[in-house]
């Protein structure tokens, strides 16, 4: 059994291993699996047997184990309601509006949205940004936004959906942002966040503008820049 | 070190293979190897970009990542592709362009020494539009610790789409591949902006009057047409808030306007008159003297207690806030001179006016008036 002794030697590759006609990306010691098993309408990673699946972590390394793990880092972001006209605004009511964007992030350590954009701009005019979350109030200027649904100045907005669901999918409004009927905006703060590799959540930003009798008179317009900030 | 571990089949003859592998494994050696140059991962990586705009010019990349080897680094490449795994096929994303990147700044390095961008490059690192090369001379080792790196100057790929950045650390100066010690990978995606559009629309309310109601502070509390300055003698000078019949005889003119440029509001008017004989106007800001005939108009105040701005500026001719003085720089209707201005918005500022008038010895009896007008115009 002299044989036995040391003969599992494993040496953690980074890349691959090839030849004129074949390619071994990775080994696999289980029951079996297929990593393209599809029908018409579905299509799946599957594994039977394995040792371990997930991420592990220790003080000096970190895993993700599983068959069907994908070892490519994954981060996709999408906005899918990219012009929001506010038309004509007075000082007796709120302008409001939605905006939506979703993002998937996988082999990660999480992410974060972040909005890179001043506020509402006229020349060197802007509406004055809410830098501190508040409720909206007409007559006095304002612009801030959430990600979550709202009952006030009016019934807009959605909270944050998981595709296909929470058990899969974590993105989450950040503080500031997700509170209902409070809005905030600053330039540089972080509105959406994972703490974890995710799947897909779908956003709708709500957007409310005041403006008092002073705001000088203009088209103000915003080009809103969100960044996203994958850690791996 | 950290190194990621993961485990996935190919295809089904690999897969039967490992199978064999595994029950062979008791009575055959098995010993694996690459025959591919190893580099330890670079951890807790991520790009923060400051534009995610498809094309975007000049946009930052802050790059934040600790090192997965303590030692030397004195070269990195950025390698922008398409696809995520070092060392691997690179797609560069269409439009894209770092060769005009800029290095901006670092923190967390132990040695000092800044990098610089090379726009040539060398070895692994030639220089491309989806190619960065920094470089320095330092031979500090470095600890595991965050480090971070920022360069400038990118433009962004074409069309919306995820970029993926592949880090590469080595120990000398050259990107040379025997140098090799750390890569990883970060990400970015360029995305739609959303537009949103807003109109303000232009306002103005401008009002004279003779009375102030000081109710509503606005506007509507200003009425009234006739302003009296009394009967004139030689013996005095009259005021209109003094001398005037019963009740207020001061002028109001208030104004409320968006235009971000300012207000200008001008006067204009003949000298007092009856029928063919005038009481000469006051040409210079100056007092009146009793039995010297002649007239002109004071600011008494300027009252910004109606609104929320105090932006309007009284003319020279009637900034003088010691009443007594007088002016009258118009010499018909269609002469306007300037009351008072601001260069942005004004909320109901209001100025209050007196007016004063003299007669002289040879002044003739009769009725003087005058009609003045006022026109306040905004600079949208």
């Amino acid at each position: 059994m002299a044989a036995v002794a040391g003969l599992f030697t494993f040496v953690p590759v980074n890349a691959q291993h090839t030849s004129p006609n074949y390619e071994v990306n990775e080994y696999f010691f289980g029951a079996g699996g297929d990593i393209d098993v599809s029908s018409t309408n579905y299509a799946a990673r599957a594994s039977i047997g394995d040792l371990g699946v997930g991420k592990v972590t220790s003080t000096n390394y970190r895993a993700f184990g599983g068959f069907s793990t994908t070892d490519i880092e994954v981060l996709e972001m999408e906005v899918t309601a990219a012009t929001i006209d506010f038309g004509t605004l007075d000082t007796y009511s709120t302008a409001t509006g939605n905006g939506t964007f979703n993002v998937r992030n996988y082999i990660s350590e999480g992410y974060t949205v972040e909005t890179m954009s001043d506020s509402l701009m006229y020349g060197t005019e802007e509406i004055d940004p809410m830098t501190t979350a508040a409720a909206s109030s007409a007559s006095t200027e304002q612009f801030g936004m959430n990600l979550v649904a709202n009952t006030s100045p009016t019934t807009f907005g959605a909270v944050p959906s998981q595709v296909p669901d929470s058990t899969f999918s974590f993105g989450a409004a950040a503080t500031g942002y997700d509170s209902p009927n409070t809005y905030k905006y600053q330039k540089y703060d972080i509105v959406a966040e994972s703490a974890k590799s995710t799947g897909q959540t779908d956003y709708t930003i709500s957007y409310i503008v005041n403006v008092s009798a002073n705001t000088p008179a203009g088209t103000y317009n915003q080009n809103h820049n969100l960044v996203v900030v994958a850690t791996f | 070190m950290l190194r990621t571990y993961t485990m996935r089949r190919q295809d089904s003859v690999l897969w039967a293979l490992s199978v064999l592998m595994a029950l062979t494994a008791l009575v055959m050696p098995l010993s694996l190897s690459s025959g591919i140059v190893q580099a330890a991962q670079i951890e807790a990586r991520e790009v923060t970009i400051s534009d995610s705009g498809a094309a975007a010019t000049s946009v930052e990349n802050a790059f934040s990542f600790s090192l997965g080897t303590a030692g030397e680094v004195e070269s990195i490449e950025f390698e922008y592709c398409e696809e995520a795994i070092p060392l691997a096929t690179c797609t560069a994303p269409t439009g894209l362009d770092v060769s005009a990147a800029t290095y901006t700044s670092q923190s967390g390095w132990d040695g000092a020494t800044a990098f610089a961008m090379d726009l040539t490059g060398a070895n692994d690192c030639i220089a491309a539009a989806n190619k960065a090369c920094v470089t320095r001379t330092d031979t500090t080792s470095e600890t595991a610790d965050n480090v971070a790196i920022t360069i400038d100057g990118i433009t962004n790929p074409t069309a919306s789409e995820t970029v993926f950045v592949r880090i590469y650390t080595y120990l000398d100066g050259d990107w040379d591949p025997a140098d090799l010690v750390d890569a990883g990978t970060v990400a970015f995606a360029t995305v739609n902006q959303l537009t949103l559009t807003a109109k303000v629309a232009e306002t103005l309310d401008f009002c004279v009057g003779d009375t102030d109601a000081d109710s509503a502070n606005d506007c509507t509390d200003i009425t009234g047409t006739t302003v009296d300055l009394g009967i004139l003698d030689t013996s005095t000078v009259n005021e209109s808030s003094v001398d005037g019949a019963v009740g207020d005889q001061n002028g109001y003119v208030m104004i409320r306007s968006n235009a971000s440029n300012g207000v200008d509001v001008d006067y204009s008017g003949n000298t007092l008159t009856s029928g063919a004989n005038t009481i000469p106007a006051n040409g210079s800001e100056s007092a009146l003297s009793a039995g010297t005939a002649g007239w002109g108009m004071d600011v008494t105040s300027l009252d910004t207690s109606n609104g929320s701005t105090a932006n309007l500026t009284m003319d020279g001719n009637f900034d003088d806030a010691t009443n007594g003085t007088v002016y009258w720089g118009s010499t018909g209707p269609t002469v306007f001179d300037d009351l008072m201005d601001s260069s942005t918005v004004v909320d109901d500022e209001m100025v209050i006016l007196d007016f004063e008038a003299t007669a002289g010895i040879a002044t003739p009896t009769g009725v003087y008036t005058t009609t003045i007008m006022f026109v306040g115009t905004p600079n949208y």
